[in-house]
């Protein structure tokens, strides 16, 4: 079997997570309706993560007489599904918009998932014609490897010599910076330069750039001593018992593949009930499964095969089939032997919040760099960053940090960026006047009180105007302003002095930053 | 009785208390914050000192929690000293019991917890997060921020120990020159857990020391 890639279908919701919050339900369990809406075409659907479904095409598509039947069927399915939930939070005032969703066909996860965000882009399902994806993909721009993080998987392991390369943004901003902005540049290059560059995620970059999938086809069945089974003689009825249950058996299969010096990418898991009622599903993950992974894929499948199909009877077995191993590149220690319980019971907190409030409300500061204080980190959502892999290496370089024109040392513990959120100010001079600033940034006067919203405060002392100028070459972009330190005490109640940081920008001070 | 009832079920597990940047610890009479308390903190530099409170703790493999604080300056956190790394900061929905529900499953997994609460969080509900915290054997640390009117007090936790923080002198800004370099910090420590009120003078952000590697 020549190692081409699996022809898939990817249905991508960009924004489900913000969409399920609004609606007021955990992201998994309200993805569960789509989700069932895609099986009623295609039983064996893989859930990436709530919001990016992808379907192997070959059977389905055949079924229903071509892959653009198929990605028709699957848009209307998925349109009506989205519907029907809208209809059904009546008097919930839900942004549509945040609904929003492509279907894309194509030769490959990225390839597919690229495709799906253009069927965004138009509305309608877009299918690349088969064996034209490499030559599709050279022409998109690198930056999709963000946008498709929830189809092709993490980075997982690093990236030697570039420091701490824990995102696609990171890997992104590299390619750029070497030149490389489309995949046709990156698939030019020779697989061996690629992966001299980029270490172990290299050898992946280069393929998916040629169009192919990160990890080759299994040519071969699954060994049957790999097949795990689990068979109750009474059928279990509590869902936390099958649970519990197959923690041994996802930890044995595990620990069988760790001896060989492999690990389990893709996982079918089936689970069937005593009346012969079936689940199965397909799991990926690019970094291999470890055995809480297992677990907890089993458990999201039950709770969404309980919640929709409503099975009539106890669980009489379980069966973990892996359709897809790869030789576990030497990474194992790092990733499960050099993690201590904290780590552990933290990302396990972390994922359960992300469920139950949506994942943009969980964020992990990452580094940006800028001299705006409320910039300079940016607050990452917590399922787009491997947060396993941030504890293993310097997240923020100090020397990194020094950005000229940045606010001195110490740094204000509460920020506003000064372009959007932060509050309007009145900085007055002795005689009630506003302060200006003319052109050689020397202030009309001293600055003598200062009133944020009712309240109004002495200044007790000052220092600045600090000039900033950004992007003065770009006038679209350019930005123009000064920063004043304030010290100052609220004049009603003598209560202790407070300092801050004011910021006038196009005749407007606002408070940008508090020393609380 | 008793004292069979004890040699039959042992002696309870104490689990030390966790690390506090050594100019705060004398502070403490404990020596640092012990598990399962609530810190409640006040004054006008309360989140600088919940930020210095909590580093030496993240710096020694603890995860720290940044609950319903709206626009928390980072860089702050890292001269405080706290590991990046193990820093989460979540917005959890504002109603009260949905409020406490997020805290609380952050509980599990967080060994310190800074929470600035919201203005409709209920005595009750509020108590109920001090029990999960108590039996979970974590710390929260309880922030005053009322230059954010968007905030409830911390008030409305029943705190084991209470920090006020007052900035007695800014040092380095003038009228017009310069810029601040420096914060000195009177901090008071009493409470119901604390036999005698302790008084201390701190410059911060205090130095960190660097670890070894």
């Amino acid at each position: 079997m020549p190692d081409a890639p699996t022809r898939v279908v990817v249905v991508h919701f960009p924004r489900w997570s913000e969409y399920s919050a609004a609606l007021g339900c955990s992201a998994r369990s309200a993805f569960e309706t789509i989700v069932q809406a895609v099986v009623a075409y295609a039983p064996l659907v893989e859930v990436a993560s709530p919001g990016v479904i992808i379907v192997a095409t070959r059977g389905p598509s055949r079924y229903v007489g071509g892959d653009d039947r198929l990605a028709g069927i699957m848009h209307t399915a998925v349109h009506d599904a989205v519907r029907t939930m809208i209809a059904a939070a009546r008097g919930l005032v839900v942004d549509e918009s945040l609904a929003v969703f492509g279907v894309g066909i194509a030769d490959g996860r990225l390839a597919a998932g690229i495709a799906s965000h253009h069927a965004i882009r138009s509305g309608e399902p877009l299918v690349v014609p088969v064996a034209a994806s490499a030559h599709w993909l050279a022409t998109s721009s690198v930056r999709a490897l963000v946008d498709c993080v929830g189809v092709i998987g993490t980075v997982g392991a690093g990236v030697p010599g570039v420091g701490n390369v824990a995102s696609y943004r990171d890997i992104v901003s590299l390619l750029e910076r070497l030149g490389l902005y489309r995949f046709g540049d990156v698939a030019a290059l020779s697989e061996a330069d690629v992966i001299a560059r980029f270490g172990a995620f290299g050898r992946d970059l280069s393929r998916l750039s040629r169009g192919l999938d990160r990890h080759p086809p299994l040519v071969v069945a699954p060994t049957p001593e790999r097949v795990r089974l689990l068979q109750f003689d009474e059928p279990v009825e509590s869902r936390d018992a099958v649970v519990s249950a197959a923690t041994g058996l996802s930890a044995g299969l595990v620990d069988h593949l760790r001896v060989l010096g492999l690990a389990v990418v893709r996982l079918h898991i089936l689970v069937e009930s005593d009346h012969g009622e079936r689940t199965e599903r397909m799991w990926y993950r690019s970094d291999g499964f470890t055995d809480r992974a297992i677990v907890e894929s089993l458990r999201w499948q039950l709770d969404a095969w309980i919640a929709h199909a409503a099975p009539t009877s106890g669980v009489v077995s379980v069966r973990l089939s892996p359709e897809q191993v790869v030789v576990d590149a030497g990474r194992q220690a790092a990733l499960w032997g050099g993690e201590r319980d904290g780590d552990r019971h933290a990302q396990r907190a972390m994922r359960r919040i992300a469920d139950m409030i949506g994942a943009g409300s969980v964020t992990v500061p990452a580094w940006r760099g800028d001299r705006d204080p409320a910039r300079s980190f940016e607050f990452v959502r917590s399922d787009a960053v491997d947060v396993e892999r941030r504890t293993r290496g310097a997240v923020f370089d100090a020397a990194a940090g020094e950005w000229s024109g940045a606010l001195p040392s110490p740094a204000p513990t509460l920020v506003f960026d000064s372009s959007s959120d932060a509050p309007e100010i009145g900085v007055l001079d002795a005689g009630g006047r506003c302060i200006a600033v003319d052109a050689r940034h020397a202030m009309s006067g001293g600055p003598s009180v200062v009133c944020i919203g009712a309240r109004r405060y002495d200044v007790v002392a000052w220092a600045g105007p600090w000039p900033v100028e950004e992007r003065w070459w770009d006038p679209r972009r350019a930005r123009r302003m000064v920063r004043l330190q304030v010290l100052m005490r609220c004049t009603s109640r003598g209560g202790p002095v407070v300092a801050a940081i004011a910021v006038l920008e196009r005749g407007v001070w606002r408070l940008a930053a508090l020393y609380a | 009785m008793t004292t069979e009832l004890r040699t039959r079920l042992g002696t309870p597990i104490v689990r030390a208390p966790l690390p506090v940047t050594a100019p705060l610890a004398s502070l403490f009479v404990d020596g640092g914050l012990v598990r399962g308390r609530t810190v409640g903190c006040t004054g006008d530099a309360a989140l600088t000192t919940a930020l210095a409170l909590s580093a030496a703790a993240t710096r020694s493999g603890s995860w720290l929690a940044v609950v319903g604080v709206p626009n928390l300056g980072v860089t702050a956190a890292i001269e405080a000293g706290v590991a990046i790394e193990r820093i989460v900061l979540v917005q959890p929905p504002r109603a009260s019991r949905e409020w406490v529900t997020t805290a609380a499953a952050l509980v599990e997994g967080f060994d310190v917890l800074i929470v600035a609460a919201p203005p409709t969080l209920s005595a009750h509900d509020a108590r109920r997060l001090q029990s999960r915290i108590l039996a979970r054997q974590s710390v929260l640390i309880a922030v005053d921020l009322p230059a954010l009117p968007a905030l409830g007090s911390a008030s409305v936790f029943a705190s084991d120990l209470d920090v006020h923080a007052d900035t007695v002198s800014w040092s380095g800004i003038e009228h017009g020159g310069s810029h601040i370099t420096q914060r000195t910090v009177r901090m008071r420590v009493d409470g119901r857990r604390c036999p005698s009120p302790r008084e201390g003078t701190v410059t911060l952000p205090c130095p960190m020391p660097q670890p070894a590697s």
